[in-house]
């Protein structure tokens, strides 16, 4: 050990000479050997949410396979505005990269922010999970259809929902699903909560009624049986939850959204770079360790490759506009 | 910097105004009584009550005698300052300054290297001193916050080799 | 008998040499990183968190436990010697320990905190391993009513901690509920106070912001008087060993003890109230009833008691909805249940039946890294009593250092610095001027919670205020807070002497900022 430490001291000075000469002839080439340095991985959500851990799990992954630490940095605030904005502006040498989440489809049709997904490389999609409807245990409506009727029939604000704040991502798929049943985007009243785990607390308080929340955020709630998944608004039914179904294959509805995460570089990073990231991140995402990782927390792996993942952001942008201007939440920001 | 309450009054009271003034441009909420703007708007009320409170006690206080013969200046920038504290005290600032607006582009190291070593000597350490002082505090952050709590401070000029 | 089975298999389980040494190692962390103005328990356990990607499930779970619970301690001594609190959870009473030091009490004041710390947090223990269920079926009763009520709650202590001066307290806690809305409203989704400014939007971090008030402002001062040629700081010799006197006076104040802790579990078992709320609301209870209030913030050993129980037992109460339904009490338990789910240890009531001697050995490790506090604790204080043999002219240097970095830190981009920045000016200017700073850290605490859950509150009621008082224990909540209302304005309005007299005495005897 200290014989190790010893000649590595020594060599220290040789070593950092060595590194100065190879960044001053960084030439085209260099990034052949990306990367050289610790990468810094940007979350744009607090330490202890889901994003955040999924953040620190892939950078832990591709600190293994790429040899150099991936550090987390997470910036937050702003719902998500200032962790975005952060991605995009970092220097595009490939040593910023971040988890871009479905918010960067949101934002900027509320006018928080410029940016739109046109603004970062993407490398590869990890996640996507779709929101359930999620009752109280003690609720009068134990199945979607009974739950549907109720709500078609009730008046304007009679049932309340909750699960994240105005205009998140949870609130715009209770307005598409009230949308689909015909009804207008405020029929159920939105009560913006800071996140899903007050939400949930505030359904089984009696609060609200409905919490339109992912699965995976309802998880201890279900298995404590204080709260049941009655309809999954996602295309198909959920690996996880093979019991609850979808809302378009009950009839219920026609509706699926989902949120998603996947790591973007800034714009225009290197190709060499870029290939490398996908590669690995493709790797990771059927990696046992990740799989295990993600069902544990009960997240959606949905891989896609760099193109696929660009394009699925471009729909989402679309459909988050459509959906959003019909419910009347895009007005003009002060 | 001390100010007599009156003007300290005065000022809340001008805070508590434009509050309300910014609070009174922002959108009502979808048909709700209550919107973004009904905490400020009680915050900058409060303000401006405060402040007059405030400007009420001192114009009584002042009729009185002083008491111990103090006499109460309106303003005061700290006596203390007249005496040299000021060189140490922009330093302080300039060295916060120079966190924000240089060390993006220059680097941590070199501007707090830089900073820490003006600031030792304002404060009339010797030469030599101030620079091992300034280097052992600067490297020991560096080690800490990045090394140990990866922290990323920006590197500037030095990204690449670090 | 099943129970005494798995306690046994629960000991086996943690008392290992590899669950002791990372139980240790994660201690001295979590203390370095309490005692860094600035640094907090939540980023303590965030940094641990890819470490226990790669850990057993009790060694995790050990790191984590020994780390948050360490950082609380922590965050008193930098309070005690330097009037810089490490903590928002130390703020509360930073005045009466700073003071006690300046005294040459300092092994009292830090002594005291140590010990008391101890004892609330193994009551908080206690309370988590017997009655957590019970607790958490409480916990769940409360909506946004109730929330709001506690907020208000909150926020009347800043009246009764208030120092000489209530109507400057006020126009403090005016400012950090200002501060408060700075930035995206949750509730509305709209900006408020950003002035076109991207960073803004995130709002007024309240770590920045209390490095900038205590640290930066106390730098300033130092700098001035330094310069200033009036004397330094003169520390007076701490004698004896640490808890010499600590014993009697936690006999002394045994209600002060059993109280503080108990509302710390209270509040801790409530999500979204923690440690920080608990010893301010403890400190003023204490106030409240302690046969000699005038002396709180002034040196005063009895509410510091109250407090560093209260803030401890809330880290056991925390645990509770975390443990027992899968709720965050915190951000700390925020990330522990992350750790839970990826350990396989769902947590929910099924995770008392199916893995009882892993609920147990956490427990098991609860108790001994509590205990661990004492000695790492007496060799921190140890350690940290150095610093004020090192001259003003140097460590003030030192401390603006560390704050520059800690401010950064928390935002992990130069607008924590320009946060600490601004609030250091202002803090400054405030204090010369007589506004005590501590209120502002409640406000900044508070405000969104306040604002949040009553604007929830209307939304559900569609407007209607009277369903404030419509369940239950929103209704005693409501019925308490007018109450405490009620009585102390009657009581300030019969008391009621000249004001002009009252200030009199006051610039008589404070007419130099503390020092």
């Amino acid at each position: 050990m200290t014989n190790s430490y010893k000649t590595s001291r020594r060599g220290f000075m040789k070593g950092a000479a060595t590194v100065s000469a190879l960044a001053l002839m960084a030439g085209p080439g260099w990034a052949a050997d990306y990367p050289t340095r610790p990468v810094t991985m940007i979350v744009p959500w607090g330490a202890g949410g889901g994003t955040d851990a999924t953040g620190r799990m892939i950078s832990a992954l591709l600190e293994r396979r790429l040899g150099q630490p991936f550090n987390v940095v997470n910036r937050t605030g702003g719902a998500g505005v200032i962790g975005h904005s952060a991605i995009a502006t970092a220097p595009n040498d490939g040593y910023t990269l971040g988890v871009v989440t479905v918010e960067i489809a949101m934002m900027h049709h509320l006018g928080l922010t410029e940016l739109t997904y046109e603004d970062y490389t993407p490398l590869g999609l990890m996640n996507a999970d779709s929101p359930a409807i999620t009752v109280s245990a003690k609720s009068d409506y134990k199945d979607i259809e009974s739950l549907t009727e109720a709500v078609v029939n009730s008046e304007p604000g009679a049932f309340k929902a909750s699960g994240t704040s105005q205009g998140g991502i949870w609130h715009l798929a209770l307005v598409g699903w009230l949308k689909s049943l015909g009804l207008e985007g405020n029929h159920v009243t939105w009560v913006p909560s800071e996140g899903s785990a007050p939400a949930m607390q505030d359904l089984i308080a009696g609060g609200v009624d409905i919490v339109t929340v992912s699965l995976a955020e309802t998880k201890a709630m279900v298995d404590a049986g204080r709260a049941l998944n009655i309809a999954l608004m996602g295309s198909e039914r959920a690996s996880s939850h093979p019991d609850v179904p979808t809302l378009i294959e009950t009839g219920a509805a026609d509706f699926a959204l989902a949120t998603w995460r996947g790591i973007c570089g800034p714009k225009d990073m290197p190709q060499e770079a870029a290939d490398k990231v996908a590669a690995a991140l493709a790797e990771i995402a059927v990696e046992p360790e990740f799989i295990e990782f993600m069902n544990g927390r009960g997240f959606n792996i949905s891989y896609l490759d760099p193109a696929a993942h660009g394009q699925m952001m471009a729909e989402a942008d679309a459909q988050m506009g459509e959906t959003m201007a019909a419910a009347g939440l895009i007005q003009k920001p002060m | 910097m001390k100010l007599t309450d009156a003007l300290l009054g005065g000022f809340f009271i001008l805070f508590g105004g434009v509050m309300l003034w910014m609070v009174s441009q922002f959108p009502s909420f979808q048909g709700q009584p209550y919107g973004a703007s009904f905490l400020p708007s009680i915050l900058a009320v409060g303000f401006m009550l405060a402040g007059g409170l405030l400007v009420l006690r001192d114009v009584r206080v002042r009729r009185l005698p002083a008491p111990n013969g103090v006499s109460r200046p309106v303003f005061a920038f700290v006596s203390d300052l007249k005496n040299g504290g000021t060189p140490a005290l922009l330093a302080v600032l300039g060295n916060i300054l120079a966190q924000i607006f240089l060390a993006p582009s220059i680097g941590y190291l070199p501007v707090s290297l830089v900073g820490l070593c003006v600031l030792f000597l304002l404060l009339r350490l010797s030469f030599v001193k101030s620079f091992i002082l300034a280097l052992g505090v600067t490297l020991v952050c560096w080690w800490l916050f990045v090394g140990l709590l990866r922290v990323p401070l920006p590197r500037g000029f030095l990204e690449g080799v670090l | 008998m099943g129970s005494f089975d798995i306690i046994l298999q629960a000991l086996d389980l943690v008392l290992t040499p590899e669950v002791l040494l990372t139980a240790l190692l994660a201690g001295a962390f979590g203390l370095f990183v309490g005692a860094m103005p600035g640094l907090t328990a939540t980023m303590a356990t965030a940094l641990l968190v890819p470490l226990t990607f790669f850990m057993d499930p009790i060694p995790a779970l050990a790191a984590i436990v020994a780390a948050s619970g360490m950082a609380i301690f922590a965050g008193d001594i930098p309070g005690a010697l330097l009037r810089i609190p490490g903590t928002p959870a130390s703020a509360a009473y930073v005045e009466d320990s700073y003071r006690l030091t300046m005294r040459g009490r300092m092994n009292e004041a830090l002594g005291v905190n140590l010990i008391v710390s101890c004892i609330g947090g193994l009551i908080g223990i206690a309370v988590l391993v017997i009655a957590a269920p019970m607790l958490a079926e409480f916990a769940l009763r409360f909506t946004s009513y109730e929330y709001f009520w506690l907020a208000t709650m909150g926020l009347s202590c800043a009246i009764f901690v208030a120092s000489s001066d209530p109507l400057k307290a006020a126009i403090a806690l005016l400012l950090g509920l200002a501060l408060a809305t700075v930035g995206l409203d949750p509730t509305t989704g709209v900006p408020r106070f950003t002035f076109g400014q991207t960073n803004l939007l995130a709002g007024i971090e309240f770590i920045p912001a209390m490095i900038g008030l205590f640290a930066l402002a106390e730098v300033m001062r130092g700098m001035i008087r330094l310069h200033g040629g009036t004397a330094p700081i003169n520390m007076p010799k701490n004698p004896g060993p640490l808890f010499k006197g600590v014993g009697g006076i936690i006999r002394r104040h045994p209600t002060n003890v059993v109280r503080g802790s108990l509302m710390g579990v209270l509040i801790g078992a409530l999500p979204g109230a923690g440690a920080d709320i608990a010893a301010w609301m403890s400190y003023a209870v204490s106030k409240k009833f302690s046969k000699t209030p005038e002396k709180y913030g002034t040196g005063h050993v009895e509410g510091l008691v109250d407090a560093s129980a209260g803030n401890n037992a809330a880290i056991g109460g925390s645990w509770i909805p975390a443990l027992v339904f899968g709720i965050p009490g915190d951000s700390v338990t925020a990330i522990v249940i992350g750790v839970l789910y990826m350990k396989g240890m769902n947590p929910g009531p099924t995770v008392f039946l199916q893995n009882p001697q892993l609920i147990y050995a956490v427990f098991i490790i609860f108790v001994l890294t509590t205990l661990m506090m004492v000695p790492l604790g007496w060799g921190a204080v140890k350690l940290a009593k150095q610093a004020l043999r090192v001259p003003s002219r140097v460590l003030l240097p030192i401390i603006m250092s560390l704050c520059i970095v800690g401010a950064f830190a928390m935002t992990n981009s130069v607008f924590g610095i320009v946060i600490m920045l601004g609030m250091g000016v202002t803090g400054w200017i405030l204090e010369e001027n007589g506004v005590p700073v501590a209120p502002i850290i409640l406000g900044l605490v508070l405000g969104p919670m306040f604002e949040r859950m009553f604007m929830t509150s209307m939304i559900k009621s569609n407007g209607d205020l009277l369903a404030f008082f419509e369940r239950p224990i929103a209704a005693g909540l409501g019925i308490c807070v007018l109450l405490i209302w009620t009585v102390s304005i009657v009581k300030a309005l019969r008391k009621r002497r000249a004001p002009v007299a009252v200030v009199a005495e006051l610039e008589a005897e404070d007419t130099s900022p503390p020092a």
